[in-house]
């Protein structure tokens, strides 16, 4: 089975869409359903955002998520009360959603839910903790709808990242755009933590000058790496010098055009957390009708990012 | 305080910060008798610790347990509450039973033996729940067909069929848990203490503060008073506090002195010590005999309020005769404890002496624990006159010493001098004085 063997390596793994209806939940689904039954206990949440909660009060439907007997789940009060499934509660956080309180359960007879879990990286980050007691092997966070924030390697170990016709139906737009976002996830580790404080210079996008000293090793950001500072990194003289690092590939928030610009000037880019990206999934038809074709998107992206690319509902056919 | 103490849950804070001061000094003196059984277990950091990371999980789920009282429908979410709370009960006992120091302190969770074995029908005695398969044959026989079932629109009418048998034995379990309510109720409180009292052990044991007698003489007196905020964020700083010797409750007592030298810290410092022993707390001083208040007023500072039209002036006095008019209405106003700041700090010193010297008398006439600073000079006759004894050799000695009869301090500019003010105003200002 495509790269579910792989997650059963590491304890957290987020699925990640790159933009609404790139099967994200299809891919999830998939995952849940081909996990081995004598896998360890798993855990599956999302992460609630703010789009989400729009199509609540839009009454936009959120994709339901399929659980079988055993499974862990947390998701919020209002979404545990309208589960179609059977399952045992085992614990209720403190902290309260938009949706009421997170419950977290164990599936008793397999059904859907709809998974609405944790709002922001910080609660993610407890409610991993919380969970920790119930014996769960790998916990499946449920990325956010076109926000890469579940997927910050501060929370999870490894990512699935699912793209498709629904970000462009233009081909090279597609794969240029995936191809940028898989570039960023890959960026290296830096190579030491901890540099001394005279070698570095902390700087945040808001800053109206950047003067890189001498002795300057490390330009550390803080917060977002913008297109507007990294072209200020790219202008200075000293750029070939020294190592820019953020904290993890989800506070870049660049264009690729101006990252060239960036690597051209000799300009290296370094994250302090780095996640594991274990596979990319692809949903060829577009929310429009557009439809890709299916073996051709994949063969094309894989050659592009060197990573193996599934269309899942095909597996699944196949 | 109120902020630093310890509480492992939200709850014990709320029920603490609905509790109403205690006034009578029996009722005091208990909540320090059982203040000081909690010190043994709050000295066991082992044993806090697992208590804490227990009472961390107490709620408050009075609304469920009003709701299963009401005969209303409650949810699996409600039902498992309901059971940790049972749980989170024996826990808490059996890790106070396990010490004989501690063994007391459990609490009595025998009379809910009955609700817990209607939540867990299994015995599996784990903070779980759901409609149990062992709560009806037809349930266990209906989720086995579930199971079993291939077709998608037949399973999903069994499993509305489901939702509704699930219904009937929830509103089963609420008719046999109806009678457990008030014991439930009375196990959530019991928590929410003993959260409340294992801070307060813990939070006067760390803090050294001491645990008060409780005057009955209407005398109010601190050996070594310290306001715990300041002296934290001074010794931060690398500097040392100086605590205050006080005694008030017999005739009012006037603080006068230089500016900088602590007189409103001391009024607060003491308005704080009589609300801590309201609630039972440590008192921050190396020993403290404090008389029972019903009222406590602490009035202090620019009280300005522009939205109703009042200047600094007017918010004051309005405030102050407050104190004024209950003291006038009540029988015994010995029972009022009255701490004011400067009062009519924002007039012409010739009628602001007058207003407070009236305040002092009045006030002490009807027998009020008046504790007021001033730099007026209010004259001895009707209370006692303490000083800080202010600036010596360049630098503040807070401490607190008698004041006999006689001009207040003039100790403005030397003060001034020392933060440092412009010497062309300080100079000018001395020139006029004739200083120099």
């Amino acid at each position: 089975m495509p790269f579910v063997h792989e997650l059963l390596k590491y304890r957290s793994v987020a699925v990640v869409g790159m933009e609404k209806n790139c099967g994200k939940t299809e891919c999830l689904n998939y995952i849940l359903r081909h996990i081995p039954s004598d896998a360890p206990d798993i855990c599956v949440t999302s992460i609630g955002l703010d789009g989400e909660r729009t199509d609540q009060v839009t009454g936009t439907s959120k994709p339901e998520i399929i659980l079988r007997k055993g499974m862990f789940f947390t998701t919020s009060e209002t979404h545990y009360r309208a589960r179609h499934l059977v399952s045992e509660i085992v614990g209720v956080s403190g902290e309260t959603t938009a949706l009421g309180r997170l419950i977290t359960a164990k599936v008793a007879l397999e059904g859907k839910v709809i998974l609405s879990g944790p709002s922001s990286t910080v609660s993610l980050r407890r409610w991993m903790d919380s969970i920790s007691g119930y014996g769960i092997g790998l916990t499946i966070i449920d990325g956010a709808l076109s926000r890469k924030s579940s997927a910050s390697p501060a929370v999870s170990e490894a990512m699935v990242l699912a793209t498709g016709a629904a970000l462009s139906c233009s081909l090279p737009v597609l794969l240029e755009k995936t191809a940028f976002c898989v570039e960023m996830i890959r960026l290296p580790e830096v190579e030491v933590q901890d540099l001394p404080q005279e070698e570095t210079l902390t700087v945040s996008s808001i800053a109206q000058e950047v003067d890189i000293a001498a002795g300057v090793k490390r330009v550390e950001i803080a917060g977002a790496l913008t297109d507007r500072l990294l072209n200020r990194l790219a202008a200075d003289r000293r750029l070939p010098e020294i190592e820019v690092a953020v904290a993890d590939f989800t506070r870049i928030f660049v264009s690729p055009e101006n990252w060239r610009r960036f690597v051209r000037a000799g300009g290296r880019l370094g994250v302090h957390r780095k996640t594991t990206l274990l596979a990319v999934c692809v949903n060829p038809l577009a929310p429009n009708g557009y439809r890709f074709d299916s073996e051709m998107l994949c063969r094309t992206l894989s050659e592009r990012i060197q990573l193996p690319v599934y269309d899942l509902r095909r597996q699944n056919e196949a | 305080m109120i902020e630093s103490l310890p509480l492992a849950s939200g709850y014990a804070l709320r029920y603490l910060l609905d509790t109403v001061a205690l006034t009578d000094r029996d009722s005091i003196v208990a909540s320090y008798a059982e203040l000081s059984r909690y010190e043994s277990v709050a000295g066991d950091r082992n044993m806090m610790s697992m208590l804490h990371s227990l009472l961390c999980n107490l709620k408050d789920i009075s609304h469920s347990l009003d709701r299963i009282e009401a005969s209303q429908a409650v949810d699996d979410i409600e039902l498992f509450e309901v059971k940790a709370l049972i749980l989170l009960g024996r826990r808490i006992a059996s890790v106070l039973s396990a010490d004989s120091k501690s063994a007391a302190l459990a609490p009595d969770t025998g009379s809910l033996q009955e609700a817990l074995n209607v939540l867990d029908p299994d015995g599996n005695g784990i903070s779980a729940f759901y409609i149990y398969d062992s709560y009806s044959p037809d349930l266990a026989a209906l989720r086995l067909r579930i199971r079993r079932e291939t077709d998608q629109d037949r399973r999903a009418s069994l499993m509305d069929e489901e939702q509704v048998l699930e219904a009937e034995i929830r509103e089963r379990i609420c008719g046999s848990l109806r009678p457990a309510v008030p014991a439930l109720r009375k196990l959530q409180e019991e928590l929410a203490q003993k959260d409340i009292n294992l801070a307060k052990a813990s939070q006067r044991l760390s803090g050294g503060y001491c645990i008060p007698q409780v005057s009955t003489s209407g005398i109010t007196s601190y050996n070594g008073m310290y306001n715990p905020y300041l002296k934290n964020v001074i010794e931060k700083e690398g500097g040392k506090y100086t605590p205050v010797d006080l005694s008030f409750g017999d005739g009012p007592v006037v603080i006068i002195g230089a500016n900088m030298g602590g007189k409103t810290v001391v009024l607060k410092t003491a308005a704080l010590c009589q609300w801590l022993m309201g609630f039972g707390m440590g008192i921050p001083a190396e020993k403290a005999s404090i008389a029972p208040r019903d009222e406590v007023f602490f009035i202090s500072g620019d009280a300005q309020d522009m939205g109703a039209g009042l200047s600094s002036f007017a918010a004051e006095m309005k405030a102050i005769d407050e104190v004024v008019r209950i003291s006038a209405k009540v029988d015994n106003a010995g029972r009022i404890a009255a701490m004011i700041d400067e009062p009519a700090r924002s007039t012409n010193p010739i009628e602001g002496t007058a207003l407070v010297e009236a305040l002092v008398d009045i006030l002490g006439r009807r027998g009020v624990a008046l504790l007021l600073t001033t730099h007026y000079n209010i004259p001895s006759g009707h209370c006692t006159r303490l000083r800080v004894m202010g600036m010596e050799d360049g630098k503040m000695n807070y401490r607190l010493c008698p004041a006999p009869d006689g001009d207040v301090p003039h100790e403005a500019l030397r003060v001034a001098e020392s933060l440092n003010i412009s010497p062309e105003w300080t100079g000018e200002a001395k020139k006029l004085l004739k200083y120099e």
